[in-house]
Formats: C-alpha cells, sequence, structure tokens
C-alpha cells in the first residue's frame, strides 16, 4: 500500500523511538502484573483476563494519540488499511515485533494477527496445576486485545478482539482475531440534528 | 498580544480546555469559559463549516477546515483522528499556524496528557483539563512564538 | 498430583527466616544456619527422591529452556513501557486506600522483579562477578552500578551513606525511568511512584541476603526536578552479622 510506505515502521523505528535498553524490565513488570492479579482474583482467570482486558482498553485510548503524534496518520479509509497499519507500523514502534495479517473472511470484517514472538510473554511458563485450569482459562497476554480495542474505538471504530491460539497454552502459534462490528459516528454538539 | 485564545474541544463535543492571553499583568485566564455562549458557538460553527467542508468537495479527497477569518480575528483549526480539535484565535495578519497547532498536539498534549498516568483522557461530563504542567508548557511555547508579541 | 508431593520454595524471603526456623517440609535453606540446612544426607535425600517440584506446561519442541539467555537483550520502546506502567499505577491507585498503601502496593509489584532481576544480573555478568557480595558496601556497589546499569542503561548518579543514622544509605538517581512520565497533582501529596523502584531495589537487597526496607523519597535540586533518593534501610541483624565477621 503506498500510504503505509510512507510510514515505514521500520524506519520509524530506528530514528523517531525513545528505546530503552532492556525489554526484560518490560516483561517482568507485565509478569508481576499478572501474578498479582491471579493473587488478587483468587485465581479466578476469567475475571483475570477481563481485568487485563479492561487495563488495555485504558492503555489503547492513550496509545493511539502517541500514534498519531509518531506518524502523522489520518484516519484509515478501510478496514483493510487499517489492518496493514496496526501490524506494519503499530506493533513495530511500540513493541519491535511485526505480525503477519491472515485469514481474512469473505466480508472482509474479520482477520487474524500472527505473532510470531511476543515480548509480553518472554521466558514465561504456565505452571500447571492440578486440574489445568490456567491453562484453559488464561489468555496471559489479554492487555493486546484490550489495547487493539481501545485504540480502534478513539478513532471510531468498534471492534471486538479474541484470542484464538496462544503459545503459552501449547499451541504452535499465538493467533488473535480481529472483528469489525461498525464504524462509529462521530458526535454531535446538543441542539444539532 | 497577537494571540487571542487558545481552546481545546475532545470528542465528545465539550470545551475541556480554554486559555486567553490579556495584555495585562494577570497573563489571562484558564478555564474560565469552558462553559460559556463563545465556546459553545464556536465548536457548532466549525462542527457545521466541518460537515459543508465535506460535501463541497469531492467524495475521496479529505476536506479539512484549516481557518476561518474576519476583519478582525482568524481562526485556526486542527483536527486529530481521534476527534480532538485545537483551536487557536488570533489577529488576521497571521497565516498559517497549523505547524505550531501539531507541536502542541503531538508534543504538549501528547507528552503531559496522553502520557500522564494520573491525568485522564476521556474526560467525564464535569471534568477540565487543568494539568499544571500542561499549562505552563503550552504557555511558554505560544508565548516563546514570535507571532505572539 | 495432591499438593504434598510438590517443592514449594521455603519462605517468600530469606529475610523472614532466623536461626531457629526449620522448614515443615524439612528441605529448605536457611542462610543464617548456612549450607547445613540444605545439605544432602540419608534422610533428606529421602525426601527429595519421593516428592516432585512444581511442573510446568509440557516442553513443546521450542520451549523456553532451549533459549540463550546471554545473548543481547532486545529493545523496546520507552512509550510501551510508560503505558503499561500509567496503567499499573492507575489500577493501583483505584485498588488502595491512600498513598501509604499505593506506595506498598508499588513496591511490592517492583519486589518481585527485583528478585528476579538479581539473578539475570548474576548470571550475565558472570565473569565480573563470580563471588557473592557478602559485605553491605560491596552489594551497594554492584546495584548503584552494574544492576542499575543493566536494568534502566545507566548507572545511579550517587550512593551515599548517611551521616546521622546508622544503618541508613541512599542511593541517589538524578533522572529515574519510572518518574519521567508521571506528574503528580496536588491533591496526592508527596507520592513518589518511584515505589517500584524502591521494590525493585528490595526484592534484590532481600534475595542477596541482605534484609532491608528501602523507600523512595523525592529530593528535587536546581536543574533535576526528578531528582530521587532511595532510602535504604537495613535491619539491625545485619550489622551485627558484619562486625562478627569482618572485625
Amino acid at each position: 500500500m503506498s500510504k503505509t510506505t510512507r510510514y515505514s515502521g521500520d524506519e520509524m523505528w530506528k530514528n523517531n523511538v525513545e528505546k530503552i535498553q532492556n525489554s526484560e524490565l518490560f516483561t517482568l513488570t507485565y509478569g508481576s502484573v499478572v501474578s498479582q492479579l491471579c493473587r488478587d482474583f483468587n485465581n479466578n482467570y476469567q475475571e483475570v483476563n477481563q481485568q487485563l482486558d479492561r487495563m488495555g482498553y485504558n492503555i489503547g485510548m492513550r496509545l493511539i494519540e502517541e500514534f498519531l503524534a509518531k506518524t502523522g496518520a489520518q484516519r484509515c479509509q478501510t478496514f483493510k488499511e487499517t489492518a496493514e497499519m496496526i501490524s506494519k507500523v503499530g506493533f513495530k514502534i511500540f513493541l519491535n515485533i511485526q505480525p503477519t495479517v491472515t485469514n481474512w473472511t469473505q466480508d472482509g470484517k474479520t482477520f487474524s494477527l500472527v505473532l510470531n514472538e511476543n515480548p509480553l510473554a518472554d521466558f514465561v511458563e504456565l505452571p500447571m496445576g492440578p486440574d489445568n485450569r490456567i491453562c484453559r482459562d488464561l489468555w496471559y497476554s489479554q492487555v493486546l486485545c484490550g489495547v487493539l480495542r481501545g485504540a480502534l474505538q478513539m478513532v471510531q471504530l468498534d471492534v471486538d478482539v479474541w484470542f484464538v491460539k496462544d503459545v503459552l497454552r501449547g499451541d504452535d502459534q499465538t493467533e488473535l482475531r480481529l472483528r469489525l462490528n461498525k464504524f462509529l459516528k462521530d458526535e454531535v454538539p446538543a441542539g444539532e440534528d | 498580544m497577537t494571540l487571542h485564545s487558545f481552546y481545546i474541544f475532545d470528542r465528545h463535543c465539550r470545551c475541556v480546555y480554554s486559555r486567553e492571553y490579556t495584555q495585562g499583568s494577570d497573563g489571562g485566564s484558564t478555564n474560565r469559559s469552558n462553559e460559556s455562549d463563545t465556546a459553545k458557538l464556536m465548536f457548532g460553527m466549525l462542527y457545521s463549516l466541518k460537515n459543508i467542508a465535506s460535501k463541497l468537495g469531492d467524495k475521496e479527497a479529505r476536506n479539512n477546515l484549516k481557518s476561518l477569518s474576519t476583519g478582525k480575528f482568524r481562526l485556526h483549526l486542527f483536527e486529530t483522528a481521534t476527534g480532538l480539535r485545537f483551536v487557536i484565535v488570533s489577529d488576521p495578519a497571521i497565516d498559517n499556524l497549523q505547524s505550531v497547532l501539531w507541536e502542541l498536539y503531538s508534543n504538549y498534549y501528547v507528552r503531559n496528557v496522553a502520557q500522564n498516568a494520573l491525568s485522564p483522557v476521556d474526560f467525564a461530563c464535569d471534568e477540565l483539563l487543568a494539568n499544571p504542567k500542561f499549562v505552563s508548557e503550552t504557555d511558554r511555547f505560544l508565548s516563546s512564538l514570535p507571532v505572539f508579541r | 498430583m495432591s499438593n504434598d508431593n510438590i517443592i514449594y520454595p521455603s519462605v517468600h524471603s530469606f529475610s523472614n527466616l532466623s536461626l531457629s526456623d526449620s522448614s515443615r517440609t524439612g528441605f529448605g535453606y536457611n542462610p543464617y544456619k548456612g549450607p547445613s540446612s540444605n545439605a544432602i544426607t540419608p534422610e533428606t535425600s529421602n525426601i527429595l527422591i519421593n516428592k516432585k517440584t512444581v511442573s510446568l506446561t509440557p516442553t513443546s519442541f521450542d520451549s523456553i529452556y532451549d533459549r540463550n539467555i546471554l545473548k543481547k537483550v532486545p529493545e523496546i520502546s520507552l512509550s510501551s513501557f510508560s503505558f503499561l506502567f500509567c496503567e499499573i499505577v492507575n489500577w493501583t491507585r483505584n485498588n488502595s486506600k491512600g498513598i501509604q498503601d499505593l506506595e506498598q502496593r508499588l513496591n511490592t509489584l517492583g519486589y518481585q522483579i527485583g528478585q528476579r532481576f538479581l539473578e539475570l544480573v548474576k548470571t550475565r555478568e558472570r565473569i565480573k562477578y563470580s563471588k557473592r557480595e557478602i559485605k553491605i558496601l560491596e552489594i551497594l556497589q554492584f546495584i548503584h552500578g552494574a544492576f542499575w546499569k543493566s536494568i534502566f542503561g545507566k548507572t545511579a548518579n550517587e550512593l551515599e551513606k548517611s551521616q546521622d543514622i546508622e544503618n541508613e544509605y541512599m542511593i541517589i538517581d538524578d533522572i529515574p525511568l519510572v518518574s519521567k512520565f508521571i506528574s503528580v497533582p496536588k491533591d496526592y501529596g508527596n507520592l513518589s511512584c518511584s515505589a517500584f523502584t524502591a521494590g525493585i531495589i528490595e526484592g534484590a537487597l532481600d534475595s542477596a541476603c541482605f534484609p532491608a526496607t528501602v523507600t523512595a523519597h523525592s529530593v528535587p535540586k536546581e536543574g533535576l526536578p526528578l531528582r530521587t533518593v532511595f532510602l535504604i534501610k537495613f535491619d539491625e541483624s545485619l550489622y551485627t552479622r558484619e562486625n562478627l565477621r569482618f572485625n
């Protein structure tokens, strides 16, 4: 796409992004949060997922402003363009990874993002308890779903994001799925129609 | 002063920040005219103009309102993809403040509001942007501009 | 697999142990007793053979144990960390009842990180730091230097000993990473989000068998509005130990 070549993710990563030396601080901080949540909710992993999603949503609302400020991008015209922006530029400038976009449905409203590496879950293994609940219920990187949902909401796209597969659970790859529900209309000031 | 005031409207059509620059020693007021008719009328006008602009141009190209002038003042507008609108009211002599508005957004707003843990991003019904660091930094930036005399 | 068959770590932190403690399971290191608390004798080897440790997810073709932790650490953008930290502060603030509670929770989050980072940094610096630090000054110099550099990319700015009070030391950081993007509103008083970093230091010190409490205080100087002082208060028992060993 000609627009994404203008905002080349790689170039931006090299020149424009302030980096910290140690991504492990980031990984360990996230791990600390997940384990604290598990303790707070008494190992009710559904609740933990929801809380991570909520936190991600709040992060996403702020992240989008920084994304727009760094790339100067305008609103995308189609959902396909959005997918390209997210995978080529978004993930690159924030997490330094480049997921692949696959599995488009016929109507062009749902696609999958396959992450080949996940800095949130570097060196993480889920412990096996007596009933394997953690493997069944916990999506470790659920915060990413919230981030995408929050960020896209701020640019008037109502999407659902959920995990399909996760390497931590023993699957072969980590896969997220995004579905566009609708375009949100801009709000009208009181008194206008 | 050739810059008169600076407003920010959020995506819920509310004025979350208003800053007036006056010549007196008090340096102008902050956030005192958010609910005023001026702010509401200004927003309504900009909204209607945006609708007209999108109908006048052809469908594909984006047609953004950049400035609006009368005999006594000029309004400069910048809208982000997230629905934030930055407005500066100045003398008609000043031509183009788009880069200033962009700087205000990408540098000062993002750093002091979006990246600040203890400052809200989605303002509730009666919340205003009153972050002292944001106010002082934007004041300093705007007063250091050559057009601000 | 019942809980009896799993050996958990004996305590959350070494600082909770004392000379008279002995482990429930009959097996576990107590730094106050020394290697004899953990020795392999006929009784303890029986215990070990019959129990298992916590088992993790079945290792697939690409398990985390096959990865090399000694290679260069990848970088990540500062804003991702800052956004995550912002949200952590918000979430902690909603869950806590006051400034002290908030700082305590941030401290706890940092504590777990400090424990892990100590191991990691030591493993990576293996040639230079092949011996464990046993003196207070040595461990403080390690934290001030290699540890800080590994985590934040720069060494801390100063290391001082308090003049008036016996057990207190201070590490000073002019531009702490975590406070760079938080400006505290007036109703939060003297909240310092560096309580998180203080937790990291505390975790590292505790795991190195130097029990301490660490708090963070914001002490701005001209030109350095974010300057933070980490006050490290060691336990009394540590001084007795130093005196016994080295005097």
